[in-house]
């Protein structure tokens, strides 16, 4: 009788450390838990949209028109910077119609066969034009200004550029879709002048040029 | 007669004296016992271990960067209270990897160390890079790991403090403060500083974000 009491006595003892364990083994994971303390911030940091272009110096033609000399050609180069994301335009226009002025004269507008549409350079007998067409990394892209890489040499214009005459309204001459390195993009703008079969006025003839570049 | 009454009164009495001594002897042991015992009680106190951090603010860095701006810095901070008897410990981590970014547009580098993990001084952006670190400073966080500093630098300028030393984020638990013992009732109070940087490139115009979360277990 007492062997079957000290029996029962086991097991019960046995089950309730059992149970006690169970328990304990639950419980554990969220007291865990409840001694870490969770908290979060938003860290913002803005970056503003930016846009430069260099200021280049004025540009002198060369050579000189004269009666012994037709072709006149200038070369600027704007270099544009920004971080936009989604990048830039650049534009030229002119302050005047038609741009190249001296006083009462002036060279008449590059005129293309298609208006508006730049072309090889091609001045009819006659006429005393100006005209511009442009190169650099971001022109390409356009399609629209020939494959040149440089503006020509002596008097004459690169062959393979493409030409048109400045309007009073910008013209894009450059374009990228993405933020441009930091030391900018550089697009070259050459000038162009010719007189075929007919005299210029003598005197200086000026042209005041504008480029903006433009967050897209 | 009045003899029988005088007998019957006395007898009587002798017998209430008899029944009275029957109960003191028998009442007697129990008031004996009474006076000579003795009992404990044990008084139990749980103080239950708990740990509270405080809700930091958002943290918009500053100055804007671009491109003018190349630096830009930030910063936030927790107060961490504790009656854990062996202290605490506040870990930080990110929820993204990299911390810093604009969406899928563009995204800021977790800082570089040297070696990776161990914070070092600001300043090692390598020209081409755009970064995004952190450093801390508190009365529980270790000088030798973080630096000597108790600001986060100069909020117009971009600039980090030199005597700060940084480390990128990282999307497991970075520990930047503890303490073995209980904290004042007030909390302990540790400062996160940001600080970002482009070097010699453009990180795209836009907003960037990261979030950060802080920890505070106790130990």
């Amino acid at each position: 009788m007492k062997k079957h009491f000290l029996k029962q006595i086991f097991t019960s003892s046995v089950i309730m450390m059992f149970l006690v364990q169970v328990i304990y083994v639950y419980l554990e994971p969220s007291e865990v838990t409840a001694a870490t303390a969770p908290d979060s911030v938003v860290v913002s940091l803005t970056v503003d949209s930016g846009i430069t272009i260099t200021t280049p110096t004025d540009v002198t033609m060369a050579p000189n028109i004269g009666i012994s000399s037709d072709g006149s050609i200038g070369t600027v180069l704007w270099t544009v910077k920004t971080n936009k994301t989604t990048g830039y335009s650049l534009g030229v226009k002119a302050s005047a119609s038609p741009a190249l002025v001296s006083g009462a004269n002036s060279f008449t507008d590059y005129t293309e066969t298609t208006n508006g549409t730049p072309e090889f350079w091609s001045v009819a007998s006659g006429q005393k034009e100006f005209g511009y067409s442009a190169f650099g990394t971001d022109v390409t892209g356009l399609g629209l200004w020939g494959t040149g890489a440089n503006c020509g040499s002596g008097s004459t214009p690169n062959a393979t550029l493409k030409y048109v005459g400045f309007k009073a309204a910008d013209k894009t001459v450059a374009t990228r879709n993405t933020v441009t390195p930091t030391t900018g993009i550089d697009t070259t703008v050459c000038f162009a002048a010719q007189q075929n079969g007919v005299y210029v006025a003598s005197g200086t003839y000026t042209a005041t040029i504008t480029a903006t570049a433009t967050e897209i | 007669m009045k003899k029988i009454f005088v007998r019957k009164i006395f007898g009587l009495s002798l017998v209430l004296l008899l029944f009275i001594q029957m109960v003191y002897l028998m009442a007697e042991p129990a008031k004996i016992t009474a006076a000579t015992a003795a009992d404990d009680i044990i008084i139990t106190l749980n103080v239950t271990s708990g740990v509270t951090i405080s809700n930091g603010t958002d943290a918009t860095m500053s100055p804007n960067m671009g491109v003018t701006s190349d630096r830009s810095v930030g910063s936030s901070s927790w107060t961490v209270a504790t009656n854990s008897a062996t202290g605490y410990v506040l870990a930080v981590k990110s929820l993204t990897s990299p911390a810093l970014k604009n969406g899928t547009t563009d995204q800021f580098t977790d800082y570089t160390e040297a070696t990776p993990g161990t914070p070092v001084a600001w300043g090692g952006v390598p020209a081409g890079g755009k970064e995004f670190g952190y450093s801390a400073y508190g009365a529980d966080v270790l000088d030798a790991t973080w630096g000597t500093a108790d600001n986060c630098g100069n909020t117009g300028t971009g600039v980090t403090n030199v005597a700060q030393k940084y480390r990128g984020f990282s999307t497991s638990d970075v520990t930047i403060a503890s303490r073995a013992s209980v904290t004042p009732n007030v909390g302990v109070t540790s400062s996160i500083c940001f600080a970002a940087e482009q070097n010699a490139v453009y990180a795209s115009s836009g907003s960037y974000q990261a979030t950060i979360t802080a920890t505070a277990t106790a130990s």
